[in-house]
């Protein structure tokens, strides 16, 4: 075993990074800089502040001390009791004890520690290579790098960064984990932020970190050597060593390439049930559980997963993995799942034989009770319970110190005397400086300063210009910006680095700010690392702020010059492959770009200010010096003068009204891989398939005069209306062709999925529905007439129904559709009742039989018809058919405009 | 590129090598030297992943697509491909699996329905589209696929219908076959039908189809769609209330029998007629058409031609009737299309169509797709014309005769047997084998057959023959040795 020791000179006073960063450098003591640290080492804990002192002071509480021996080694306590600031370099622990020497002291630290290591217990389990080799990336990548040092290669510590103790001395692979997932739960103050970690992702990070802990042996294990395409009968080969290990690491002999090992061992089951184990390894590997094989997963392959269920009686089993390597990467993976057990590592269930149990550790080997009595007196006589919250019985012990209250400190008095006897900070120099400033100068500090300086105060207290430049203020450093990464490369640093914050209320949406600070939303699929969460309270104020003091220009232009309609149709073109191409780099939904992977563009509506999004298409580097986000109207110049009059302003904002149809819009062209276009030119184009809206036996039809229409042969009625292009059969027309495809033209009307004839036994009778068939109704076919225009057939009993759609042709860009029903019965028919539309919010006559439908389109009936009339939201008209040659018959006409 | 390299070394291999090889010593014949390939000439543009085809009565071939065209091929008899032209027939259906021209009218099976297509102004195109039947129900699936028949002799088109995925019936009729009258009445006729590939009749009118490995089909096979019986996935059994009775429901399977065992409880099951055994001949049985050409393709009258769509290939299998159940044997018989092979129609002209696609299920020819067509050019291969089951062995005939010598030396056979778990997951391994042993070879005196006797039949098993050693009497080896005869019934006399 190695122990980590980083090849770096650590800070010896409290590191704190906003302080480090605007304040450490600068020789002029100052209030703001004394202000941050009386909040970042807690001074006021103690030294309790007035009413209005407070609202300037944002405290860093300490650890929350509850269960902490559930959490953290007992001898990691000790030690760091003994000596905070060798332990933990540059913490803001100080050193309470300072008055204590000798004996006496190490009598004290004892004490406390029995005392804190009473409040629980922990259990070991291994650390998996795999789970560290997942969690380095992680590490690396998300964004502990923004405030912490690399933890591997040669490096200098760099300035701010927070150091770690030797956490395998600290943690136990659970607690990490768990501290990780949900940091704020020890320590609310928000200073270390959650990444959003999942459990697989906090537990390999943990691993990680943990990647030194040396376990007791728990296998027994053969290496062999060899080359093999498929797991070898290991019993007829001469292993080359034999051993034990803690674990299922396979770096066990001297090769990389080309061997094989065979573990054997006793996992005990804690349960009787039936449990999945999930076997996964580079190359091949197989797992027997008392000789019998659960899961195999052979050849050469990458790191590959197989699971299997096995059930198994509560106790000890025999174990035996075997596995080899080919060549390339080599790991190894062992997880048991069930009975309660959530997936993990089935290292932890391994039974470690007596002889190996004595590992080097500092840990208490037992709780003395005595020790512990008198650990809890200290605890809340010298001064831990002022800063510790630790709850016994659901009550926090409460310290017995007082102290001088804030206002009536004076300078360099106190902790800043220099007398050993009391809490040692080890501050630096210039933290003394001041500190002493701030306590000398209350009166003059701010209670209320701009909104400007608020947000700075917080940006600093987070330490958010790590990550973020706001105005000049802040940003990546030099020594931390190779750690930013993106799979993006070609767009840049855009990508990769954190966007700058310089005009954040002008830009985003108050609802959208708050849920990026609160959650932690990630938006950038491009970007590796993520946006932390700090916890609400440490951030709720800033939407407010950020909105108070950014400013965009306003934008005005006349919004009513098109209709929405026209509008959407033309941003949905402008989007497109065939407009400005916004689909080549932005993500659509879930649906992939084909160049760069930019911003979703279905969320941007929800997410920006219309202002601000105006602007910053039409000029982008204006907003975003480095973007590399091209204009669509260079210099103002409009490329495609034909849409909206070729004015700049209509076609921003008509890109605008397209996407707040957020989810529901319709992508536009050249999103998706495999669109296969189906042109209408001089004839109609059918398509018979599965169509969104309009059900399996769906008919599709497009017309040459660009209206389409999409008729449902299950439920015998016109389901869709559209117009502009057809259908894209990409994806029914590549692979398999699962599942239903939407129009691809704009203004998709639906009519409702239901038959349009009826008969009804009153005018109040329910519309049929559910299995048609059974109600004599029966599609019959079409006939395909002028341009192959289709003529619908189908029958509802006797009454044979021809269904004709055709749209006029005027030339514009929104056809209206006429559709011919032509009724023929061989008798007389009464009680029949057509059904042109079920409105999707409201119906209205205009006279002269216009009917309005959802305030947006409307539809004209005329024919042999009686009065039409509303009930709720359908529209519901009686068809009269008259004796001719000994037929009955009747045509009704139904002329749609929407 | 690749392709065209190809081209040129098979060019210069029959040109320039081949004379050279027959100098020292004489080349095997291939099957390409008794029934050539022509590829039809698809025009550029175009994507037609023929999935169905039928000869019209004004001699142009009407090609289906999956996705929905039917096009014609004029000419489709010329002797080059140069001399063949297509034309759209009509277009925007929903993945045609059967064309049939019966009635005046071309009888479509699409995804949704059966439909009569019919040219009201003879110029080569469809205008009225009637739907005969959609007696069954879709919902957005992929794989609920419809395969259509030949009409038959009471105009009724008999369609397969997969089930919804390989293991459920989410909408009626999923797992059925069902016969469609021109009429519009719809006959349910045998249930227990997984993922068909194909469907077609023999010579006296017995209707067929592949149905594909997966749950309850160890392997891919051919079964006889016997009226009422059920074909062995439970699968679709929910529906069998919609029948009224019409039809008897089986008792359900045991998972991990095999299909032996099953029949014997309860007989409704009809055993797989043919076992096309795993990797070894395929993966995806397809189409099926009987030789009824009179010998205009050959020697092989009355035999069925079934496509693999994995393996690009086209086997021929020989029937007979043990027990009142058809049961017999297949032999590999063409390979080398472009694409997967899918559609089979036999003109009775003699010209074999075959249609390929690709798509959504990969295939050792690697075109997306493929319109082919094979003929004979006269010449008899040296192949095993039948193999009939008898009660203590086998009798093989023979399209040549065989040399006495060799046919009646018992190292030229190899023979050994296994079957199939019939089972609820995935396909099987084969299972059961035994070797089984051959005690005898008679040659027959006109040399034209061989009656094997054999220790050891196993009722059940297919009957992995390899007959390797066998000349004929002109001193050639088998263009095929291999041989697999599922005996499922074994004959009493």
């Amino acid at each position: 075993m190695a122990l980590i020791v980083p090849s770096i000179v650590f800070a010896q006073h409290p590191v704190i990074p906003g302080h480090e960063r605007f304040y450490a450098a600068d020789e002029k003591p100052s209030v703001e800089a004394g202000l941050l640290l009386l909040g970042e080492l807690n001074c006021v804990s103690c030294h309790q502040p007035d009413e209005s002192l407070k609202s300037a002071v944002n405290v860093k509480t300490a650890p929350i001390l509850d269960s902490v021996g559930t959490r953290v080694r007992s001898g990691y306590i000790k030690s760091f009791l003994e000596n905070p600031k060798k332990v933990k370099p540059g913490t803001t622990m100080p050193d309470v004890l300072a008055g204590f020497v000798g004996e006496d002291r190490n009598r004290i630290v004892e004490e406390l520690t029995h005392f804190l290591a009473s409040t629980g217990s922990m259990n070991d389990s291994t650390i998996s290579p795999a789970a560290v080799n997942k969690g380095r990336a992680l590490f690396n990548t998300v964004g502990c790098l923004a405030c912490h040092d690399p933890q591997e290669g040669e490096s200098t510590s760099i300035s701010g960064s927070i150091a770690f103790p030797v956490l395998s001395e600290k943690y136990t692979l659970t607690s990490l984990a768990n501290f990780l997932k949900d940091p704020h739960q020890v320590r609310p103050s928000g200073r270390m932020p959650s990444l959003n970690l999942n459990d697989n992702e906090a537990r390999d990070v943990a691993s990680y970190l943990l990647r030194d802990l040396k376990l007791p042996d728990n296998l027994a294990f053969k290496y062999y050597e060899g080359s093999w395409d498929k797991l070898p009968d290991f019993s007829s080969l001469k292993p080359k060593l034999e051993g034990t290990t803690s674990g299922f690491g396979v770096v066990l002999g001297n090769r990389k390439d080309n061997f094989g090992i065979v573990f054997s061992g006793k996992v005990i089951i804690p349960e009787t049930g039936e449990y999945t184990f999930h076997l996964g390894s580079d190359d091949g590997s197989r797992l027997l559980i008392d000789g019998k094989q659960i899961v195999i997963v052979d050849g050469i392959h990458p790191h590959q997963f197989k699971n299997a269920k096995a059930m198994l009686t509560q106790g000890e089993h025999e174990l035996v993995v075997e596995y080899f390597e080919g060549s390339g990467h080599n790991s190894l993976e062992v997880l048991i799942e069930g009975q309660g057990l959530g997936r993990q590592s089935i290292s932890g269930l391994l039974f470690t034989p007596k002889s190996e149990q004595q590992v080097e550790s500092n840990d208490l080997e037992a709780v003395d009770a005595e020790k512990a009595k008198r650990g809890k007196q200290h605890f809340v006589t010298l001064g831990c319970a002022d800063c510790h919250q630790l709850k016994q019985a659901d009550q926090p012990l409460v310290s017995t110190q007082k102290y001088p209250s804030l206002a009536n400190l004076v300078g360099k008095q106190g902790c800043l005397s220099g007398d050993e006897r009391q809490p040692q900070y080890s501050l630096s120099r210039k933290q003394q400086a001041d500190i002493s400033m701030a306590i000398d100068n209350l009166e003059e500090v701010e209670y209320q300063p701009a909104t400007a300086d608020s947000i700075h105060r917080t940006l600093v207290t987070l330490n958010c210009y790590t990550c973020h430049q706001r105005g000049q203020v802040g940003g990546v450093v030099e020594a931390r910006r190779d750690f930013f990464t993106t799979p993006e490369k070609e767009m840049g640093d855009e990508a990769r680095i954190p966007p700058p914050l310089g005009d954040t209320g002008a830009k985003l949406q108050q609802p959208w700010l708050k849920e990026v600070l609160g959650n932690g939303t990630k938006v950038r699929p491009y970007m590796i690392t993520r946006m932390p969460k700090f916890g609400n309270h440490q951030v709720e104020h800033l939407p407010v702020m950020f909105e108070e003091v950014d400013e965009v220009a306003q934008i005005s232009h006349a919004r009513d010059t098109f209709s929405e309609k026209k509008l959407k149709v033309s941003g949905r073109r402008l989007a497109g492959s065939k407009g400005y191409s916004c689909v080549k780099c932005h993500v659509f939904g879930n649906q992939k770009a084909s160049g760069v992977q930019a911003l979703s563009m279905t969320t941007m509506t929800k997410r920006l200010k219309y202002d601000w999004f105006h602007q910053y298409v039409i000029n982008p580097v204006a907003l975003r010096p480095l973007t590399r986000m091209p204009t669509a109207w260079p210099n103002g110049q409009v490329l495609l003068p034909q849409v909206l009059d070729g004015t700049v302003e209509q076609q921003v904002f008509s890109i605008w009204k397209y996407l707040e149809d957020g989810d529901k819009a319709s992508a536009p062209q050249g999103v998706g891989q495999n669109l296969i276009e189906l042109y209408v030119f001089d004839e109609a184009v059918m398509y018979r398939n599965f169509i969104q809206g309009a059900g399996p036996r769906a008919i599709g039809v497009g017309y040459p005069e660009r209206a389409n229409v999409a008729f449902d042969a299950n439920q015998m009625g016109l389901a869709l209306l559209w117009h502009g292009s057809f259908m894209d059969a990409g994806r029914h027309w590549t692979g398999r062709g699962q599942g239903y495809q939407p129009p691809l033209g704009d203004n998709v009307l639906s009519l409702g999925q239901s038959p349009t004839l009826a008969r009804l036994d009153s005018r109040e009778a329910a519309w049929p529905a559910g299995e048609l068939k059974k109600q004599g109704y029966q599609f019959l076919g079409y006939q395909l007439g002028d341009k192959r225009k289709p003529t619908f057939f189908y029958k509802l009993n006797d009454v044979l129904v021809e269904d004709y759609p055709d749209p006029e042709s005027d030339g514009g860009e929104f056809p209206a559709l006429v559709r011919t029903i032509q009724l023929t019965s061989d008798k007389e028919e009464l009680n029949l009742f057509l059904r042109p539309v079920v409105a999707g919010k409201s119906l209205e006559f205009d006279g002269d039989g216009v009917v309005t439908i959802d305030g947006e389109w409307k539809l004209i009936v005329d024919g042999d018809v009686g009065e039409a009339f509303i009930r709720g939201k359908e529209l519901v008209v009686p068809v009269e058919l008259k004796k001719q040659d000994g037929k009955f018959s009747g045509a009704v006409k139904i002329r749609y405009e929407w | 590129m690749k392709n065209v390299r190809v081209l040129c070394l098979v060019a210069a291999l029959s040109s320039v090598c081949l004379p050279l090889l027959a100098q020292n010593e004489e080349r095997l014949p291939t099957e390409n030297d008794y029934y050539p390939l022509l590829q039809l000439p698809i025009p550029g543009g175009v994507v037609l992943e023929a999935s169905a085809i039928e000869m019209m009565p004004n001699g142009k071939l009407a090609v289906a697509s999956r996705r929905g065209d039917i096009y014609l091929v004029h000419n489709p008899l010329a002797a080059t491909a140069e001399q063949m032209e297509f034309s759209l027939y009509a277009s925007g259906l929903h993945e045609i699996l059967g064309l049939s021209f019966h009635d005046g009218g071309l009888f479509t099976t699409q995804r949704c329905e059966v439909t009569k297509i019919v040219d009201q102004d003879d110029d080569d195109t469809g205008d009225l589209f009637q739907t005969v039947s959609d007696g069954w129900e879709i919902n957005g699936d992929y794989h609920e696929y419809a395969f259509g028949s030949k009409v038959d002799k009471e105009g009724n088109t008999w369609v397969v219908l997969c089930l919804t995925g390989s293991f459920s019936s989410n909408v009626p009729y999923r797992g059925w076959c069902l016969r469609i009258n021109k009429d519009g009445s719809v006959l349910p006729t045998c249930s227990g039908i997984r993922s068909p590939g194909g469907i077609g009749a023999n010579h006296l009118g017995d209707m067929f189809y592949t149905d594909n490995q997966g749950p309850w089909n160890g392997t891919c096979g051919l079964k006889w769609l016997r009226k009422g019986a059920f074909m062995g996935h439970p699968g679709g059994n929910r529906w069998f209330e919609l029948t009224e009775g019409r039809v008897a429901k089986p008792s359900e399977p045991a998972s991990g029998s095999r299909m032996m065992t099953e029949y014997d409880k309860d007989q409704t099951l009809e055993p797989t007629a043919v076992f096309f055994p795993y990797n070894k001949m395929g993966k995806s049985a397809s189409g099926i058409v009987c030789d009824t050409t009179g010998g205009k393709f050959g020697v092989f009258q009355n035999q069925l031609f079934v496509g693999d769509q994995s393996a690009s290939t086209v086997m021929r299998v020989f029937l007979e009737k043990i027990d009142g159940h058809y049961q017999g044997v297949c032999f590999p018989f063409r390979e080398g299309f472009g694409s997967g092979s899918l559609s089979l129609n036999l003109d009775p002209s003699g010209a074999m169509f075959v249609g390929g696609t690709n798509r959504g299920w990969g295939s050792r020819g690697n075109k997306p797709f493929a319109l082919e067509r094979i003929h004979w050019n006269g010449k008899v291969p040296f192949e095993i014309h039948e193999m009939r089951a008898k009660p203590d062995g086998f009798e093989l005939t023979f399209t040549h005769p065989v040399d006495v010598e060799t046919a009646s030396d018992l190292d030229s056979y190899r023979m050994t047997t296994y079957t199939y778990i019939y089972q609820s997951s995935y396909g099987s391994p084969e299972v059961d084998h035994t070797e089984p042993v051959i005690r005898k070879a008679i040659v027959a005196d006109d040399g034209k057959s061989v009656r094997l006797v054999i220790d050891r039949l196993q009722r059940g098993h297919v009957h992995e023959l390899h007959a390797a050693g066998v000349r004929s009497s002109e001193a050639l080896p088998l263009l095929h040795t291999q041989a697999y005869y599922t005996l499922n019934f074994i004959p009493s006399e």
